[in-house]
């Protein structure tokens, strides 16, 4: 109180100096806080970008854990590293979307840790953390593949384009994390034979590849099946762990986006997949083509055979 | 009972305190609308208010705003409490709702002013420890400063820029996400 007493004092002389006004930097630091703790997190670092004692202020460990945990419930069960920055770093580096252009990673992570989380119209649905060692041969030689539902599944009324999921990718052992899901579905596909809908969240990187963290579900039940990230490359094939680990290791290096992006990751994906259709209809031209060439030499071989028996 | 209770609650109502602003102009008000100051309701509690309750950081100027949002707010906290025992269930809504609704068309029209007196008010009710208004025009402050650029921030605030360029450009770097 005393303290509150000897500024609310200086803002009282300050004023008597002439200009009179109250500024922003009269409040006391608790009244500070109360004001940043009731902003979001692109106008926290926006905020404290202003002036020395903001960035102090905006710095605020408290502050950045309570924004984290506000969008990603699941981090409550990922033990934090220890050091100071290490929520405001994650809030940076898990909140935008990774630029399409990635940087080249030194090293692979040798665990991962996924901190995943479900909404619904608003409501969280399922929070879950998995840990993933991607140091064994078997991960690194099979596809690239993680599982948020280990066990059945869960029952939710749900209807898949009103989901919302986030996949933040942890490195434990240097603390950097990337969000591997466009938080909003890019695409729904129903699968009439199996009454199945898959919701995808793809992110698409550079190099023609795209994280693809999907959603499993059947709608009529309101039953989810699977939650899984896979890593896909521009065929539309899987991508094998040791590659997969590559491509989320350099994302996690490379720069971020900021605004906007959820719209833009839509239209991302969609070029993927316009590419990858085109690729692939280039492919089967080319096939039908080889295909043709070798018909032709086959017919033309036995055309000369037959002309050989004949005038032999 | 009830009688004697609504009696007790009249008699506390009428009783008056004497506020002294920092430019000693006195203010006559309600003892239920001076105890939204939890700083107010400590000196009536140990008895302290006779002769008035000097609030030496507070001007007339900015008392007289605060002491308006408290009279509204506790009115709107009597009339609640009123509607609660008089109306059945749907008018108890009706009613409820009927209050909250002006209750908010009132925040808003009273965070209607300048920033140099929001900032006072921000003072004041920090002073005073007024939950609701503390609230209310820090809230205020907060989306002001929403989805704005720093150099917005800086010019809306009047805020001097005391980073090196090198400590700036590295918090530019951190946060680039932010802005882009």
């Amino acid at each position: 109180m005393a303290i509150v007493d000897d500024r609310f004092c200086s803002a009282a002389f300050a004023g008597d100096d002439g200009e009179g006004a109250t500024t922003i930097e009269d409040l006391p630091a608790d009244v500070l806080a109360l004001v940043l703790s009731r902003l979001d997190g692109t106008s926290l670092a926006a905020l404290g970008c202003a002036s020395a004692a903001f960035r102090d202020l905006a710095a605020d460990p408290a502050t950045w854990r309570a924004l984290c945990l506000a969008l990603w419930p699941s981090l409550r069960d990922v033990p934090p590293a220890d050091h100071k920055g290490h929520y405001r770093r994650l809030f940076a580096d898990a909140f935008p979307f990774p630029a399409p252009a990635p940087a080249p990673a030194q090293r692979l992570p040798t665990r991962l840790v996924s901190a995943v989380d479900l909404h619904h119209g608003g409501a969280c649905i399922m929070s879950r953390v998995v840990e993933t060692d991607a140091a064994t041969g078997w991960f690194l030689g099979a596809p690239f593949r993680v599982d948020a539902l280990v066990q059945e599944g869960f029952t939710a009324p749900i209807a898949p384009a009103d989901l919302s999921l986030s996949w933040v990718l942890i490195d434990p052992d240097t603390g950097r994390a990337v969000n591997a899901s466009s938080r909003r579905p890019v695409s729904v596909d129903r699968r009439w034979l199996t009454g199945e809908t898959v919701a995808r969240f793809a992110v698409v990187l550079g190099g023609g590849v795209a994280l693809d963290a999907a959603i499993t579900c059947d709608e009529r039940l309101g039953h989810v099946r699977e939650v899984s990230l896979r890593i896909e490359d521009g065929d539309g094939g899987g991508v094998s762990g040791r590659d997969g680990l590559a491509v989320v290791a350099a994302a996690m290096a490379g720069a971020r986006e900021g605004r906007g992006t959820e719209e833009a990751a839509r239209l991302r994906y969609e070029e993927f997949v316009k590419g990858r259709a085109a690729r692939k209809e280039r492919k089967a031209r080319r096939e039908g083509i080889v295909d043709l060439c070798c018909s032709g030499v086959g017919a033309a071989a036995f055309l000369g055979f037959l002309v050989m028996l004949t005038f032999r | 009972m009830a009688s004697a209770g609504s009696g007790d609650e009249k008699a506390a109502a009428a009783a008056m305190i004497t506020l002294i602003s920092s430019d000693n102009e006195k203010f006559e008000v309600t003892e239920a609308t001076a105890t939204l100051s939890q700083t107010i309701r400590h000196m009536i509690e140990d008895g302290c208010t006779d002769g008035g309750v000097p609030l030496p950081n507070v001007t007339s100027k900015i008392l007289a705003r605060v002491i308006e949002y408290c009279k509204k707010h506790a009115t709107a906290a009597a009339g609640e409490e009123g509607s609660s025992s008089s109306f059945s269930d749907a008018a108890f809504l009706e009613v409820d709702r009927a209050f909250l609704e002006e209750l908010e068309e009132f925040d808003d029209a009273f965070l209607e002013v300048d920033r140099a007196t929001l900032f006072d008010l921000i003072l004041a009710a920090n002073y005073l420890d007024i939950k609701g208004l503390l609230n209310l025009t820090c809230q205020k402050v907060a989306d002001s400063v929403k989805g704005k650029t720093p150099e917005q921030i800086r010019e809306m605030y009047n805020i001097v820029n005391d980073l090196t360029p090198e400590e700036e450009a590295e918090i530019r770097r951190e946060t680039q996400w932010a802005f882009e």
